[in-house]
């Protein structure tokens, strides 16, 4: 059996995202995003960064539809995302998980065949009957992340950094224009989570994919990112290629350093130690 | 000094792990009002201990009926007695199994069209789980007439109330990550309910259909004592004619047949998941 590769996507065709001042506010109150605006140039590699909280997460679910923002407009290519086109824009946009979001009890292939769920009848799926045609792309989405001999094994039986070679499959099954990433290596050990980032950076270089990622780490968006983003308390306080983002700008967007009166000082601590003594 | 781990007064040098060194509140108020029900609640029932008294002298009384030979000769009857009983709840269990499914689905809020659909389905699922077998085997005797049908009707309402609920149950308790995972990717609903899931909610849904079968055997073996079939017709003809030594040895292929079951489920519940 010869594995096709994953077709590149022509360059015009590539959809921008375009983010016009968008508010999120959770029903608790908390208010996630402030009127964010930010427009994605088609094949761009853009990183997210920002302290916990700072609204990453809302954004990106923002543009495929997982939250809907309270005000304000997300257009993913010359298409709004509404209620009515989530179906038709969720084709384009892909999504990888921190938590992979895997479905641990059906085996590796029926968790990449996912992928081509939303381009296929219900009446199929039902009976979990899939198209050959399907079948070769997971396959070959597969090969891709170089798990093709995990195939059938449950997802639940890989490691975490397997996992999350398969949740990049899923999204590769998917043949997206858009790749959202919500803190893809966040669960993963140092090691694992460098290999995460590399094959995501060759596979958006390969298929000139958007890449929008959320990250932690200031060090791997400064090597893999044409542009980063700086995001806290929902309003973006940075903007520019990764040479930009020095001290000043780090500390714009993660603030000052933690104050540490919840650390307990040494003489407390000696007093907890002297009273369990006692 | 003290803010963290405030020191306090105890008779004895032994405390409880919470911040004042006391039980936790809710075990404390929970016990009280066990306490309270039962104190307010147990005289409702009349209860007359003196009977107590003469009760092992009953008792002894009516074991010593069980001190004979088991009717061996009665044991084609009893063999194909047992099969009848089996099958009933094996065919009661499945298809209340293929019935329970969409029920579980439409019941469960995660994944029912409407709140108001979900409300109806549980409801009714509540109305037939509220009365055991027994009652409705009599409803259907009067509906189709003595035999085994009625018996298998019963069966299989009563479970399709539990396992309905029992499977909405465990739909609610997916975690939203699996679904969004699915979602995120452009699944229509239903490929949502297939491929996200049901994947989630089968392997609990298996294992309790097993436990639901052992129940429904024991169901069905009392079930003759209305005349929907099964092995209770003549356990209780036994009971009423003095056959006690048929009666012992119905009472022992019972047990042992329930026993042999409940390994074998046990065994295979194991090999599945």
């Amino acid at each position: 059996m010869t594995l096709p590769t994953i077709k590149s996507v022509d360059e015009a065709e590539l959809p921008a995202i375009t983010i016009a001042g968008i508010t999120k506010r959770f029903a608790n109150g908390i208010l996630a995003l402030a009127e964010i605006n930010l427009k994605v140039a088609s094949g761009s590699f853009v990183v997210i960064l920002g302290p916990s909280g700072a609204g990453k997460s809302t954004l990106l679910r923002c543009l495929n539809g997982l939250e809907t923002p309270s005000a304000g407009g997300v257009k993913v290519g010359d298409k709004s995302v509404t209620r009515r086109s989530l179906r038709t824009i969720r084709q384009d946009v892909a999504m990888v998980f921190q938590r992979f979001n895997l479905v641990g009890r059906l085996n590796v292939m029926s968790n990449v065949l996912c992928g081509r769920l939303g381009k296929r009848s219900t009446l199929g799926s039902l009976i979990y009957l899939m198209r050959q045609e399907d079948m070769t792309i997971a396959n070959a989405a597969l090969a891709r992340v170089g798990l093709l001999s995990r195939a059938w094994d449950r997802a639940d039986t890989l490691s975490g950094g397997e996992q999350q070679r398969i949740g990049i499959a899923r999204a590769l099954a998917q043949k997206p224009k858009v790749l959202l990433a919500d803190e893809p290596v966040a669960s993963l050990d140092p090691a694992t989570g460098e290999e995460i980032m590399a094959l995501l950076r060759e596979i958006q270089k390969e298929g000139a994919l958007t890449l929008l990622m959320s990250l932690h780490q200031v060090d791997f968006a400064r090597r893999y990112a044409d542009r980063i983003i700086g995001l806290r308390d929902g309003k973006i306080v940075f903007d520019g290629p990764p040479q930009d983002l020095d001290e000043i700008a780090l500390s714009e967007i993660y603030g000052h350093p933690p104050s540490d009166d919840k650390i307990l000082s040494k003489d407390q601590n000696n007093d907890v130690l002297a009273l369990a003594d006692s | 000094m003290t803010k963290y781990y405030p020191k306090i007064k105890t008779m004895t040098s032994w405390r409880w792990p919470t911040a004042n060194g006391l039980p936790p509140r809710t075990v404390l108020s929970i016990g009280a009002s066990i306490t309270a029900i039962l104190a307010l609640s147990t005289p409702l029932l009349d209860i007359n201990l003196t009977t107590l008294i003469h009760a092992p002298e009953n008792l002894l009384g009516f074991l010593n009926h069980f001190m004979t030979r088991p009717d061996w000769d009665w044991f084609g009857i009893l063999a194909v007695k047992l099969g009848e009983t089996v099958e009933m709840a094996l065919l009661g269990t499945l298809v209340a199994a293929l019935i329970s499914i969409p029920l579980g689905f439409l019941g469960a809020r995660n994944s029912s069209p409407h709140p108001i659909i979900s409300h109806f389905v549980r409801a009714c699922l509540s109305f037939v789980r509220a009365f055991p077998e027994m009652m409705w085997a009599l409803v259907f005797v009067a509906a189709v007439g003595l035999g085994v049908l009625p018996g298998v009707a019963a069966i299989t309402l009563v479970t399709v109330g539990f396992l309905g609920k029992f499977l909405a149950e465990s739909l609610e308790a997916v975690p939203d990550s699996a679904l969004e995972g699915v979602i995120a990717h452009g699944a229509r609903p239903m490929q949502v309910r297939a491929f996200a899931l049901l994947p989630h909610a089968w392997p609990d849904f298996v294992s309790v259909l097993f436990v639901v079968f052992e129940h429904n055997v024991r169901a069905a073996t009392v079930l003759g004592l209305v005349g929907a079939g099964g092995i209770g017709y003549d356990m209780t003809m036994a009971m009423r004619l003095f056959q006690f030594d048929r009666l012992l040895l119905i009472i022992l292929a019972i047990w042992v047949l329930v026993t042999i079951l409940d390994r074998l489920s046990d065994a295979l519940r194991r090999r599945i998941i």
